[in-house]
């Protein structure tokens, strides 16, 4: 039996501990992630710097210049510097994301907790929520969105709305296992308030694995964020958006293929450095979970 | 498995439900007169008196509702505004051009996402395995639409190996058709290849550890066989589930690869409806894919059972 | 009696971050033909690491067979020639039965399937004998249990089953390790006359492994005692067990507890088995021994002949 367990995991020395931050920072993958989401983000945050240009200004004269020639990455129907419309871009598509994030987070940690703990309110919550989920997300955010109008902060509550329910399974199902130990259940027979056991307890017991969602989460609505702006149900133009650059380029895919692929790379760029993120997250916070994709 | 099957359908009865209610409601989450928002800025006051009395917007939402549900008992989902055709009428026209897009992108998915699984796994930690890993990261990271127009500008404009839009009937030119559908299923698939290859790897790794693995090489047979029969049909039982969640992906999906690629199919009607305010279409969309999507989770949670023995009794 | 399974200088080594660690050195026994033998210690030992060994089922990467030769009448083995005795010649049943067994496949199919593949016989013929063999193994109705799964039974039911799919194609060999420690105590009896009838009527040999020093006792030959990747003691049971030559079986005898006595005492040996990478110099059984020195630290002491046919790896073996 040993030996089998010894050959099976490999693990002859016995493991060595490291806090968090330092496996993280020895976990490649997540390295990796971090530099990619983090120079994206601080094309964001220094656009006001680094932009050689202003994002909005046309200049007819300089339509449709291809990358280079003092266009980094060329210029767009109108004239304008795509690179500069990128970080601007950046700022507004994360911006979108991180709030998606926050919004989800708390309405979808609110209703786990709750489901989790209250078992009379579960039953019906978790119906809501499988019903919230038979819809593809992108499909049911894009019909939120149509019916709130276009514009950022309704794309925010869009894209909440449909990744509430994969936040709240997750927490829910923290609940349920924390909920049954043996610390919780002698707080309450001690008379402890349910807000408190709460927040004392289970919440930080939730916490690993509602990060690594929420790390996902922002991948999922930087992607679906730039569906809803490339079909024109997001912040509408000429404020930029990456989804809404593609959609202006699309046209001229023919002649000027720099309009749609820059940003489309910056989308890129920034989910794969969010998945690795996530990835690297799980595999040191919460080895017990699987993929969670969808 | 009588019981466990009648239990199952029992339990997605009120889904079901729920998902109507969800559908409908979607209209009366605009803000302020839908009937205006479907009109138009520049409606006159009797155009939009028209529209309200056509959607029935004057009554209660409650009649509306019973209304709208009379109606689905009845297969009836509604007029389209833009069209002015019934919704069923123009989802049925559109399918022989998205179905078909479905199924070549589920068929890639499937013969591309589970060989690439397994063959990372079985060679877990060597070039092969992060060449797949990483690639299926990358799958799973490219926004489809994107992709879309990248393989036109290489492939249709660059190269000029393939149309680089449109759609060709079948019955006009079946080697065109074919022709017309290779990008869009490539940029359909892609990110449930990554999805299915990523999941497809996990489970092959965490069953190639099990003992019963180890039990078929101790019988002396062949590789194929340990890998092929014991450890894939355990690997089936969490793929399935994939497959239900990739059908969703893929029906969503191809709002944006019709619209990419001018495809007269459902998705482009969808993405048509959500751009004109065109709300019973949105409704019947919705509904539609909704209700497809819990009868999938059906059939899956049924595969389920047919595969893994336990579960018929377990739960 | 000529030696079945002869197994030479066997050491495994797997590759860790911190290099290449051993986890077997220097095994060496010998399995006569028809013989029972047993292997017995603690956890960690290195003694089903062995049987993997031997079945050439060691996991690669990370673990390989870096020295040493396995010889099976008379044929020495390589990977290929393992893959080719593996269910046929050589079987083995192991200590889990429910996570042996594959819980997607009827009983009736991991029964019959060695059958299908070595002996190529139809699936008819395959299913009906099949049935034989799980009458032969004590299960009762085995028709109707071809076509049950591995949950739908017992765990001693189970562990006849994965009996049933060993002997199949007729081993000369049977390896067994641990088989009946994850069983209930009345059920382990079963199991383990089942094994010894089966032996005797079959003339296979059986290589048992075990932490149990009871089972070794009950069905066993000859044993060899295993410590730390090697063995350190061998010899004929009786001999073995009623005057143990090496601290470490005298310790692991002690350690069994005496139901006769009005006073149960359970001295267990202090500390755990060290994993491979904290080997300790010299014999490995130092840190642990009451009775080791400074020599003992030095090199790691061979197998010598302690009584007749009894050897112990140990410089001052208790005299017999």
């Amino acid at each position: 039996m040993a030996a089998e367990a010894i050959a099976a995991n490999g693990v002859l020395a016995p493991p060595r501990r490291f806090p968090v931050t330092r496996r993280l920072f020895r976990h490649r993958l997540f390295v990796t992630g971090l530099i990619l989401f983090g120079s994206m983000l601080f094309l964001a945050v220094a656009a006001d710097w680094i932009a050689p240009h202003n994002p909005m200004r046309m200049q007819f004269r300089m339509r449709f210049r291809p990358p280079g020639e003092g266009f980094l990455f060329g210029t767009d129907n109108f004239g304008r510097d795509i690179f500069s419309r990128l970080c601007f871009g950046a700022r507004l598509s994360l911006g979108i994301g991180f709030a998606v994030v926050i919004v989800n987070g708390v309405f979808g940690t609110a209703i786990g907790l709750i489901a989790g703990y209250f078992r009379r309110a579960d039953e019906w919550l978790m119906r809501v929520m499988d019903a919230l989920m038979a819809f593809p997300a992108v499909l049911l955010a894009l019909a939120i969105a149509a019916a709130l109008g276009p514009s950022a902060a309704n794309a925010v509550i869009a894209l909440s709305v449909v990744y509430i329910p994969r936040t709240a399974r997750i927490v829910r199902a923290t609940v349920l296992v924390v909920r049954e130990m043996d610390y919780v259940q002698a707080a309450r027979a001690f008379g402890g308030r349910d807000l408190w056991i709460i927040f004392r307890h289970i919440l930080p017991n939730s916490l690993a694995p509602l990060i690594v969602q929420l790390t996902f989460i922002f991948a999922y609505a930087v992607l679906a964020e730039s569906i809803l702006s490339f079909l024109g149900v997001g912040p509408p133009p000429p404020t930029p958006t990456w989804g809404n650059m593609i959609a202006e380029g699309k046209d001229y895919i023919r002649e000027a293929w720099w309009i749609a692929m820059f940003p489309g790379l910056a989308i890129c760029l920034t989910v794969l450095g969010l998945n690795l993120l996530g990835d690297g997250l799980r595999d040191v916070l919460d080895p017990r979970l699987k993929v969670q994709q969808g | 498995m009588f019981w466990y099957a009648a239990r199952r359908i029992a339990a997605s009865v009120p889904v079901l439900l729920l998902v109507t209610l969800i559908s409908f409601s979607m209209m009366h989450l605009v803000p302020g007169d839908p009937a205006a928002a479907i009109a138009g800025s520049g409606a006159t006051n009797a155009e939009i008196e028209a529209i309200r009395l056509q959607l029935g917007l004057d009554k209660p939402f409650l009649v509306q509702l019973a209304t709208w549900f009379g109606g689905l008992l009845q297969g009836d989902l509604g007029r389209s505004i833009l069209l002015n055709r019934p919704v069923w009428q123009a989802i049925v026209e559109r399918l022989p051009i998205t179905l078909p897009l479905a199924l070549f992108a589920l068929a890639l998915t499937l013969l591309i996402g589970i060989p690439a699984g397994v063959i990372a796994a079985l060679r877990a930690n060597t070039w092969v395995d992060q060449a797949v890993t990483g690639l299926a990261m990358l799958g799973v990271s490219v926004p489809s639409f994107w992709l879309a127009l990248m393989l036109i500008v290489l492939f249709g404009v660059h190269l000029e190996w393939l149309p680089t839009g449109g759609f060709v009937p079948f019955s006009e030119d079946p080697a065109a058709w074919a022709r017309s559908m290779v990008l869009p299923s490539i940029s359909l698939a892609l990110l449930q290849i990554g999805l299915l290859a990523r999941i497809t790897r996990g489970t092959m790794l965490e069953v190639l550890r099990q003992d019963y693995v180890r039990t078929a090489r101790a019988k002396g047979l062949p590789g194929w066989m340990v890998i092929g029969k014991h450890a894939l049909k355990n690997v089936m039982v969490p793929v399935v589930t994939v497959i239900g969640i990739s059908f969703g992906l893929l029906l969503s999906g191809s709002i944006v690869i019709e619209t990419v690629y001018g495809m007269p199919g459902i998705g482009r009607l969808i993405a048509n409806a959500i751009f004109g305010r065109d709300y019973p279409v949105i409704q019947g969309g919705l509904l539609l894919t909704g209700t497809i999507l819990v009868l999938l989770n059906l059939v899956v949670d049924l595969l389920y059972a047919v595969i893994d023995p336990r579960v018929r009794y377990g739960r | 009696m000529s030696a079945l399974l002869e197994i030479e200088d066997l050491a495994v080594a797997f590759r860790t971050e911190r290099g290449e660690v051993e986890a077997l050195s220097g095994v060496s026994l010998s399995v006569g033909d028809g013989q029972s033998f047993g292997v017995v210690g603690e956890s960690g030992s290195g003694k089903s690491l062995t049987a993997l060994a031997v079945m050439g089922l060691v996991p690669d990467p990370p673990g390989r067979i870096s020295r040493g030769t396995i010889r099976f009448a008379g044929e020495k083995l390589d990977a290929r020639a393992k893959a080719r005795l593996r269910g046929r010649e050589i079987a083995m049943i192991f200590q889990e039965p429910m996570s042996a067994l594959n819980p997607v496949f009827t009983v009736g199919e991991q029964v019959a399937e060695g059958l299908r593949v070595h002996e190529r016989m139809s699936h008819r013929a395959a299913s009906a004998r099949a049935a034989e063999l799980l009458g032969h193994v004590g299960i009762p109705d085995p028709v109707r249990r071809l076509s049950q799964y591995p949950h739908e039974l017992s765990g001693g039911m189970r562990q006849r089953v994965m009996i049933a799919a060993a002997l199949a194609c007729r081993p000369r060999l049977l390896i067994a390790d641990e088989p009946t420690t994850a069983l209930d105590v009345t059920i382990q009896a079963q199991i383990l006359s089942l094994l010894a009838e089966l032996q005797r009527e079959t003339g296979m040999a059986v290589l048992l492994i075990t932490h149990d020093l009871g089972v070794i006792a009950q069905v066993v030959k000859r044993v060899a005692v295993m410590y730390a990747g090697r063995v350190v003691e061998t010899g004929p049971v009786v001999p073995v067990f009623e005057a143990p030559a090496h601290p470490y079986t005298r310790a692991l005898l002690r350690s069994i507890p005496a139901l006769n006595e009005d006073e149960v005492r359970l001295p267990a040996i202090p500390g755990s088995v060290p994993v491979p990478a904290a080997w300790p110099p010299g014999c490995r059984f130092n840190p642990r021994c009451e009775l080791a020195d400074a020599a003992c630290t030095r090199a790691a002491p061979p197998l010598i002949a302690v009584a007749e046919d009894h050897h112990a790896a140990c410089i001052r073996p208790f005299a017999a």
